[in-house]
């Protein structure tokens, strides 16, 4: 019997995809810890969550540098010895600070958790901030600006906040050397009284939990005295200007920055928007990819995506092409953009975009540390298991009538910001 | 530690398929590794390997588009190109595995090679090449320093190619030949990983790949590198806003004796915050703002470097003498067990969380099969708990000295 190749092998729909609940624990102090026991190989991640983000200090840099430098000093041991005390178990540390929220991450072969959990309860309790160390942060975060400046893509990126939030609003401010200059210890101690100290609001820690690794997190975290800092909500002024260009004279390719302001994650048509972006430029056959990229070789990648913040969320579509080509890409951005205003998305071609985004959802809860990680972003955006359920049901019934209208209601031409760097087009 | 297990069988054509059971995962993933990379590119002629890698997307001789069918199907795929190897893999709904293999198998068969496609992917390949190497400050230094380090053998060039000319240059002829001498059954490893079986595995690989014609493995022939015996040395001005230095020195290949003394030789400079350079030279004496050790990884005989951006109140000079002088008490002092010690377990516990990704691991079963042994990928870390103090000691002084040495020194324009 010959093969026919040219028909393609039946395949399955994805029907459900479960999301792993956390187990929720209290330690003694009523810290409450998710748990996520799963996975094959020997390793923990204990991620300490804090309810406060970068735009909650007044002044820049100060959130960043506070995190960056839990690890620097503390009062028992020096900046080496602490790195020393990580490093010899094969573990490190990773801290993030986000707009909205901050946390310290610690990755670690679960035999080794008693020997490096006391190193993390220590730099996330009793930070010193030693003047050294917040010296060596400044020259190399100057420093490192200067390189970064250098980039299209960094330039694009910074002008593109600013557009969408205003240069002075939390969202939207950039750093510069000065505010690099003008961060002092004092800062750091105050930002972490308020920020850190008592402050955690959850842990989250996922991987192959032993029998005593709560009791391991309880001696760690669960005797502190608990406080707690409500931040209020953010208010956004949006700058007037729509198009912005950014000058770089020797640039071999223009980045370019196209979006707008647009809801947080609770709101109705959140994950209408996000399929849609999908559509346009949310994987690797989108719209934009297929005609930017497959058809017309401007650029090597493309992309759309929305990004949500806590109280407020954008769209953002990002590309670097050619200095020669940037008129033409951007024509053909905008070109896109306006079919998914003016067309109905064909029937298979959605039907593509909903498998596609249930493959992706179906990946992204595999594994302890996509769980940790999922679990967090639902954590901080007041999300649970319905709303994952909810997402499942509208990217399987959205209708191309409902992705037309919402390309009305947000994706007008006149309302997107454009940013670009580099040579004049 | 975690082992991965597997079970192999080959094909009438030669392919070789690997199974490795993962049953807590609703995933599959596939992952065909071919034994072709840049090294096996004609010298006028560079880019072709990883020019070829995006030309694979562009629809097979039954199939004319790649990438609909797998994301109709729930599935991802990419692919990477380096010097010794081309990866293609896809990441699928295990239930939907037979939609990979007829996929992967079509264009093995054989592609449609159409003249639109081949012009689109250069423009894309020109403009990585842009992005990627020349729009970045630092961007090119491996452009600069392979040329510098390798006078015959094809590690001479980067994966992404010499120049933009050879991209631009490649024709229809060059990217049938490449396909019918390097894209054969014999000439690749397939692993498929995930919620799957071997029997299911083995009944796909007979249905869709063993009727491939089956080829000849091509023969690699390459030219040695001879030894160097006089340093080498680069500068070249540019606009950036920091000095910047590498220096790389010839070593073994990958699968000689001594790859992980190498290996660890640069994680006691750079890996993690209590690494030498880091603590000493970022931190202490802050002569630079960010100094890495590493090697490349690659089979043939390749490089270890050690490469920083200078601070700005510090000159290239007092920056090399700095680099010189760590090199000279690893030359000359036996580290502490203790540090030892350290070095391992951070490769030890490296390797576990590596293998938490099931794509980690199949693509670690199929590149240790092109070494030779699928197994090896579980042996790793022992033979990193092997590495002795005195060996480092050995293999420092031996071959970190100065007629071994190609620095290439980055100036900022003034």
């Amino acid at each position: 019997m010959s093969l026919d190749r040219s028909i393609a092998p039946d395949f399955g729909k994805i029907d459900s995809i479960e999301l792993m609940e956390p187990k929720v624990l209290h330690l003694d102090n009523g810290l409450p810890v998710f748990t996520i026991n799963t996975g094959e190989q020997e390793v923990l991640k204990v991620e300490l969550v804090f309810a406060t983000g970068a735009s909650a200090s007044d002044k820049k840099l100060v959130a960043a540098a506070t995190a960056e430098l839990l690890t620097e000093g503390t009062q028992k041991h020096t900046a080496e010895e602490i790195a020393n005390a990580l490093d010899f178990y094969g573990a490190y540390f990773n801290s993030h600070v986000s707009h909205d929220e901050s946390s310290l991450e610690l990755f670690t072969l679960n035999k080794h958790l008693k020997d490096t959990i006391c190193t993390m309860a220590e730099v996330y309790s009793q930070p010193t901030f030693p003047e050294h160390e917040l010296e060596t942060f400044i020259l190399k975060g100057q420093q490192d600006m200067m390189v970064n400046e250098q980039k299209v893509s960094y330039l694009a990126a910074k002008a593109f906040s600013g557009t969408l939030f205003g240069n002075e609003h939390p969202y939207g401010r950039t750093a510069t050397q000065s505010d690099y200059a003008a961060l002092t210890q004092q800062d750091l101690r105050e930002f972490h009284a308020s920020a850190f100290a008592g402050q955690i609001q959850h842990i989250i820690v996922a991987g192959k939990l032993t029998d005593d690794t709560i009791a391991v997190l309880n001696s760690a975290f669960g005797q502190e005295k608990r406080l707690s800092n409500a931040l209020d909500p953010i208010v956004i002024h949006a700058s007037q200007e729509r198009i912005v260009h950014v000058q770089k004279d020797d640039a071999v390719q223009n980045a370019i920055r196209i979006g707008r302001l647009l809801f947080d994650r609770t709101h109705p048509d959140f994950v209408g928007m996000q399929i849609l972006c999908t559509v346009l430029g949310g994987y690797f056959g989108s719209r934009l990819m297929a005609n930017i990229r497959e058809d017309k070789g401007y650029t090597y990648g493309i992309g759309a995506g929305l990004v949500s913040l806590k109280h407020i969320g954008y769209l953002s579509i990002s590309t670097e092409v050619g200095t020669q080509i940037c008129k033409p890409a951007l024509d053909e951005i905008y070109l896109e953009i306006g079919k998914l205003r003016k067309e109905l998305i064909p029937t298979d071609e959605l039907e593509l975009v909903r498998n596609y985004m249930l493959g992706t959802i179906l990946k992204s809860v595999d594994g302890p540390f996509s769980l940790a990680s999922k679990w967090k972003t639902y954590l901080k955006h007041g999300l649970g298991t319905d709303d994952h359920y909810q997402l499942l049901h509208q990217i399987r019934t959205i209708t191309p009538e409902r992705l037309r209208d919402l390309a009305n209601k947000y994706l007008q031409q006149e309302d997107l910001i454009q940013v670009t760097s580099g040579k004049p087009f | 530690m975690g082992k991965i297990d597997f079970e192999r069988f080959e094909l009438k054509n030669g392919l070789k398929v690997f199974v490795h059971h993962d049953t807590s995962t609703p995933l599959a993933c596939l992952n065909i590794m071919y034994d072709v990379g840049s090294r096996d590119e004609n010298a006028e002629r560079t880019g072709f390997a990883h020019l070829f890698e995006h030309l694979m997307f562009g629809g097979s001789v039954n199939i004319p588009s790649y990438d609909s069918p797998l994301q109709l199907a729930g599935g991802q795929n990419n692919a990477f190109t380096s010097t010794d190897i081309t990866n293609y893999y896809i990441t699928l709904p295990a239930q939907n595995l037979e939609t990979a293999f007829w996929l992967e198998s079509d264009r093995m068969l054989n592609l449609a090679f159409t003249e639109k496609s081949l012009e689109v992917q250069r423009s894309v390949v020109i403009e990585e090449f842009r992005q990627r190497y020349l729009n970045q400050p630092y961007g090119d230094a491996w452009l600069l320093m392979r040329p510098l380090a390798f006078r015959t053998h094809p590690y001479n060039w980067a994966t992404i190619g010499k120049e933009e000319k050879h991209i631009a240059d490649a024709t229809m002829q060059d990217v049938k030949a490449f396909f019918n001498t390097h894209y054969l059954p014999k000439n690749a490893v397939m692993v498929v990983a995930g919620n799957v079986t071997t029997e299911v595995v083995r009944q796909l690989a007979e249905k869709w790949f063993e009727p491939i014609v089956k080829g000849e493995k091509p023969v690699r022939d390459l030219p040695k590198e001879p030894k160097q015996t006089e340093p080498r040395r680069l500068e070249v001005e540019r606009p950036v806003p920091l000095d910047a230095i590498y220096v790389s020195f010839h070593m073994c290949g990958k699968e000689d004796a001594d790859y992980q003394t190498w290996d660890l030789l640069s994680d006691i400079l750079s890996h993690g915050d209590s690494s030498r350079l880091k603590q000493r030279l970022v931190k202490k004496d802050r002569i630079f703002t960010s100094v890495n050790a590493f090697v490349m990884g690659e089979r043939d005989p390749s490089l270890f470097t050690i490469a920083g951006h200078v601070s700005q109140d510090r000159t290239v000079e007092q920056a090399e003498k700095a680099i010189w002088q760590m090199i000279e008490e690893l030359r000359t002092e036996l580290i502490s067990e203790l540090e030892l010690e350290k070095v391992k377990n951070q490769v030890e516990a490296s390797h576990e969380f590596s293998e938490m990704n099931l794509l980690n691991r199949a693509i670690g079963l199929a590149y240790h099969e092109l070494l030779g042994d699928a197994n090896g990928v579980n042996l790793e870390t022992e033979k990193y708990r092997k590495v002795t103090r005195e060996g480092l000691r050995r293999v420092a002084s031996e071959n970190l000295i100065e007629s071994n040495s190609n620095t290439l020194v980055y100036r900022k324009q003034q």
